[in-house]
């Protein structure tokens, strides 16, 4: 799957474009607006990620051009700005989400992994994982065909751990994730161990493999150990 | 004490003052001349009976005199050269009561005997006279008084009128409305001035707020993609394998003052635009829906510290505003609810036509109610949080017009937030 990170902050787009290569991704860069235009114009890409504030023009001007040449590319704008307006205006030309700086590389990758669901298995989608098969559309999940219920935070929390699967998940970025941006990470701490405690209990109570592992003072990590 | 109040007060002791002195004053000095003038008459008549004696050579018929103890002739044995003026009370048969008398007293020498004489004439007309000149006098200095003091209020009004336009305008002044001062200046040089100072001043306070504000949005604005470069590096970190405790606690500390710090020039970031009035799409808000949905979200919060969450709508607080903005609101104030709550505390919020309240059981808070809502005001236990939750819950109450309250009792704190 081919991504194009426009971000002109050269330390940042190449931390995400490593992070994102690692799951799987073929990431390509442009820097300023026009190299941007150029790319996308000369190659065809599953996803772009586009910042607002580039040298040389505005992000909006990308996803414009965007949706007129390729109607199955999905857009993600990444921006320091944030104003409902400047969120409002991205998804009104086309752009399929929106994330505000600073974002967390796993959030900005359980939102790739979703984007591309919706557009490559539109009706049918599935995420399985060993003997956990997740449907999305009615928010099911099934372990050895058995049926799990969760409550919507667990559900949120289970799809977050399957699209970061192998990664360390920081404390902050589960909370963010769960609760958005209101929510001071210190008071979260104490809800996110009983949450991924409750969701731990869930799975290998039903049969699962315990794929949870808590990392020290830091966060989790989900897969086989 | 208000100016006009003052003047008015100086002026009345003054008056009172000055209105006795000026009674007395004249008072004394009627008397005196009235006194003098009797005194005049009585040396003539003493003169008009001394050549009556003479005349009769010492013989004296009281009958010449009908009215009463107008003339005494007593013999007395001694004989003295002087000559008294006193006053004295003496029965008047027809009144039947004592009125006053002045008298003059002097005597006279006739072969081998000497009389004392007193002549005498009644005060009661020049006493009348008195009163009246000083009941009149009391009455149109009174007047007097009356119409200067009415026509100094009248002066002292008109005259301070742009000053009192001035400070009432001084009084609506905010430093975030860009809207115009609008003086009086009236005739008077002072004010004028006053108002050319006070102009310069205001200028000078809103470009000087103007820049601090530009200052901090910027500066918020510019952090966040260096710190965005950190947290992505350190998160990059987090993922690699073999780390040693003391590295892993290290990439620990860097991420978690990095999160801090970006959540802390977010937040001062949200401030500033919503003081610049920067979230302008607006929409009708029910917070009866907007609680149910964060009564719902925040259920693992409050499940955790076996919080009960007693949610009462009496009616339903509508408002037009951002809803962000609202979002932000509501969940600030939930948070802070359960944040500053015991284990197995409540959180009751209230819904009424005006009103929206939360009260919540709590320690009592040693910062001053007053500070509560001012930026940087945390709780001592509490070192890790922002201190901006409660500032920028002010900040959207104050955008919207609407006003907020916070009292403690019986372990509980209430936030009341209620339409102007």
């Amino acid at each position: 799957m081919k991504i194009l990170i426009v971000e002109d902050e050269e330390g940042l787009s190449e931390s995400v474009s490593s992070h994102l290569s690692k799951e799987g991704f073929l990431c390509e860069r442009a820097f300023n607006y026009d190299e941007a235009i150029e790319k996308i114009n000369l190659y065809s890409y599953d996803c772009v990620i586009v910042d607002i504030n580039l040298p040389g023009g505005l992000g909006f001007g990308i996803v414009e051009e965007l949706k007129k040449i390729s109607d199955t590319t999905g857009i993600i704008i990444i921006s320091a700005r944030n104003s409902i307006d400047d969120k409002l205006k991205g998804l009104e030309i086309g752009s399929d989400d929106y994330l505000t700086k600073p974002f967390h590389l796993s959030e900005l990758n359980a939102r790739i992994k979703s984007l591309m669901r919706r557009r490559q298995f539109a009706g049918k989608n599935e995420i399985i994982y060993n003997e956990i098969r997740i449907l999305p559309n009615q928010r099911q999940v099934l372990i050895h065909k058995e049926e799990l219920h969760l409550s919507k935070k667990e559900y949120d929390l289970l799809i977050y751990f399957i699209s970061n699967k192998g990664n360390a998940l920081t404390k902050t970025s589960i909370a963010e994730h769960l609760w958005g941006d209101h929510m001071d990470s210190a008071d979260s701490l104490d809800v996110i161990y009983s949450q991924v405690k409750n969701l731990r209990k869930k799975l290998v109570d039903h049969g699962s493999v315990d794929y949870i592992s808590s990392i020290y003072g830091i966060g989790y990590k989900f897969g086989e150990k | 004490m208000k100016l006009l109040k003052k003047t008015t007060y100086y002026y009345f002791i003054f008056s009172i003052i000055t209105f006795f002195i000026l009674v007395i004053a004249f008072y004394v000095i009627a008397e005196y001349l009235i006194y003098k003038d009797v005194d005049n008459r009585l040396n003539s008549e003493r003169k008009y009976f001394e050549e009556y004696m003479y005349h009769n050579h010492g013989v004296w018929y009281y009958g010449c005199y009908f009215v009463d103890n107008k003339v005494e002739v007593k013999t007395v044995p001694t004989w003295k050269s002087e000559t008294s003026f006193k006053d004295t009370m003496l029965l008047d048969r027809q009144a039947n009561e004592k009125i006053p008398f002045r008298e003059v007293t002097f005597y006279m020498r006739f072969d081998k005997n000497i009389f004392q004489i007193s002549i005498r004439k009644s005060l009661i007309e020049s006493r009348l006279l008195i009163e009246y000149i000083t009941i009149i006098m009391i009455s149109l200095m009174g007047l007097l008084f009356l119409i200067m003091y009415v026509v100094q209020q009248r002066i002292a009004a008109g005259i301070w009128k742009p000053f009192y336009i001035t400070l009432s305008a001084l009084q609506a002044f905010k430093l975030n409305n860009q809207k115009e001062m609008i003086w009086k200046d009236g005739n008077i040089d002072e004010f004028a001035e006053l108002n050319i100072v006070l102009d310069h001043m205001i200028e000078k306070m809103r470009s000087d707020y103007k820049n601090l504000k530009e200052f901090t949005e910027n500066a918020s604005h510019e952090l966040q993609t260096p710190v965005s470069v950190i947290r992505v590096r350190a998160e990059e970190l987090i993922q690699s394998e073999n780390l040693t405790e003391r590295q892993q606690y290290l990439i620990k500390e860097i991420y978690h003052s990095c999160t801090k710090m970006s959540k802390l020039s977010q937040a001062l970031l949200l401030l500033s635009k919503i003081e610049n009035r920067q979230f302008t799409d607006v929409s009708r808000i029910s917070f009866d829906e907007l609680t149910q949905k964060k009564i719902k979200e925040y259920e693992e919060l409050f499940q955790l510290k076996a919080l009960k969450v007693l949610y009462t709508k009496h009616e339903d607080f509508t408002c037009t505003m951002n809803t962000l903005l609202a979002d932000i609101l509501l969940s600030n104030l939930i948070i802070n609810a359960t944040k500053h709550n015991f284990n197995d505390g409540t959180i009751a919020i209230d819904l009424w036509y005006n009103q929206l309240i939360i009260k919540n059981t709590g320690e009592e808070i040693n910062t001053h109610p007053d500070n509560l809502f001012n930026r940087f005001s945390k709780g001592k236990q509490r070192p890790d949080s922002s201190g901006l939750g409660l500032a920028i819950v002010k900040q959207i109450i104050e955008t919207y017009r609407l006003t907020i309250t916070y009292s403690y009792n019986n372990s509980m704190h209430t936030i009341t937030i209620s339409r102007m």
